[in-house]
């Protein structure tokens, strides 16, 4: 399991947390514990949901957010923009995660950063595409004047 | 630079999964479809696939399959995790005087965190990880674990082996705690006996005369240890 899903899990959370040893960390724990539990035969969208928790606990550390910027590396993956949400800048996105509640910011997540559909977070949480859609809207307007305060700053 | 796609970007979940060739035949087909004609997902896609950064270095086997087991699976992070587990038995096994129940684990909770030990090995320009086995000669380094919150604390390494207790690195020195910070020093271990490699914390540690008189019995509660069992030929 490790070994199939350790890359893409390592992949993903670089990308969530911009630190290639902060995403090994997160994954070895993520690992660690589910062998502790005996869960050793887990499917990739599950596991993507439980490294997804895990850097979001790790973002959400005060000293962590302080350094999140500071400590950004080049990603290994290619810059992506999404058609509809061109102004959304990734650091806002990161930066959001730390604030929202759990839930909130694992959608703003999954979307911004995994861009994942609608479609998709919902089957992942196991939740309607409606409460996703709507939690998204509050994100969006929440992201956005963010970005409106940075910008006028 | 700056990929844009030309309709809904396909996530990275969906991706990663074509990667592993888990996605149901009809996803596929539409997302090699997909890829034909968005360079910015293909790009995505191509990024995974010339991903070839190896997973954490973790730990390797001279001979005993429990190592590679654990090793293969687990990785450095949380062989602490199971080292106690690990390190009593291997005690038993293979270290009769190292009696199991002196031994302390190689993580513990204190108050605001773990305290933990981690060994890095160091052999023919090869570093391994969190080492279970050693060979006359290794090159051995110790990494701490500690609350970041406590005051700069003391610190000292002793190493039991064979009956004897040796103190392998400089005088105690003052230290502020993080995660895996590596203490300064390295050394390396000679004959063919176990050896407990034992981390102690605290402002006042107990002084290395009287350590080394009453062995493992000595260590004071902030203690943690990593076992090492000697490599067979």
């Amino acid at each position: 399991m490790y070994r199939r899903y350790g890359p893409a899990l390592l992949r993903k959370c670089e990308r969530m947390l911009k630190n290639r040893a902060d995403a090994e960390d997160v994954v070895q724990t993520l690992f660690a514990d589910l062998l502790y539990k005996g869960q050793i035969d887990e499917d990739l969208p599950y596991l993507y949901r439980a490294a997804t928790n895990r850097c979001l606990n790790l973002m959400r550390d005060r000293k962590r957010r302080a350094t999140l910027l500071e400590r950004e590396e080049p990603c290994l993956t290619p810059p992506r923009t999404r058609c509809e949400e061109r102004l959304l800048d990734l650091d806002l996105v990161t930066r959001l995660a730390a604030s929202l509640d759990k839930k909130s910011a694992e959608i703003l997540v999954y979307r911004f950063v995994d861009d994942l559909t609608q479609d998709e977070i919902a089957e992942l949480l196991g939740t309607s595409r409606k409460t996703v859609g709507k939690k998204l809207n509050k994100i969006r307007a929440e992201v956005r004047r963010l970005a409106e305060l940075d910008g006028g700053a | 630079m700056s990929l844009h796609c030309s309709g809904e970007p396909v996530s990275w979940l969906r991706l990663e999964r074509y990667h592993l060739g888990e996605l149901p035949e009809q996803e596929r087909v539409e997302l090699t479809a997909h890829l034909k004609g968005c360079e910015a997902c293909r790009a995505s896609l191509e990024a995974i696939e010339g991903d070839d950064r190896a997973l954490p270095p973790l730990p390797t086997t001279e001979s005993a399959p429990r190592e590679s087991w654990l090793g293969n699976l687990f990785g450095p992070r949380w062989a602490p995790v199971l080292a106690a587990a690990a390190a009593v038995l291997l005690a038993v096994v293979l270290a009769p005087e190292l009696e199991r129940g002196d031994l302390p684990p190689s993580r513990i909770t204190l108050k605001g965190g773990d305290l933990a030990i981690s060994l890095v090995r160091e052999r023919d320009g090869v570093v391994v990880e969190d080492p279970e086995a050693y060979r006359p000669g290794d090159r051995l380094q110790v990494r701490l674990t500690c609350p970041e919150k406590r005051e700069p604390t003391r610190w000292d390494v002793v190493v039991f082996q064979a009956g004897e207790t040796l103190f392998p690195l400089a005088d105690p020195q003052p230290l502020r705690c993080g995660n895996k910070v590596m203490l300064p020093g390295a050394f390396r271990l000679t004959g063919g006996a176990p050896a407990a490699v034992c981390l102690i914390v605290g402002e006042e540690l107990p002084a290395r005369a009287e350590l080394g008189g009453s062995g493992l019995a000595g260590l004071p509660r902030n203690a943690v240890c990593a076992l090492l069992a000697p490599a067979p030929r």
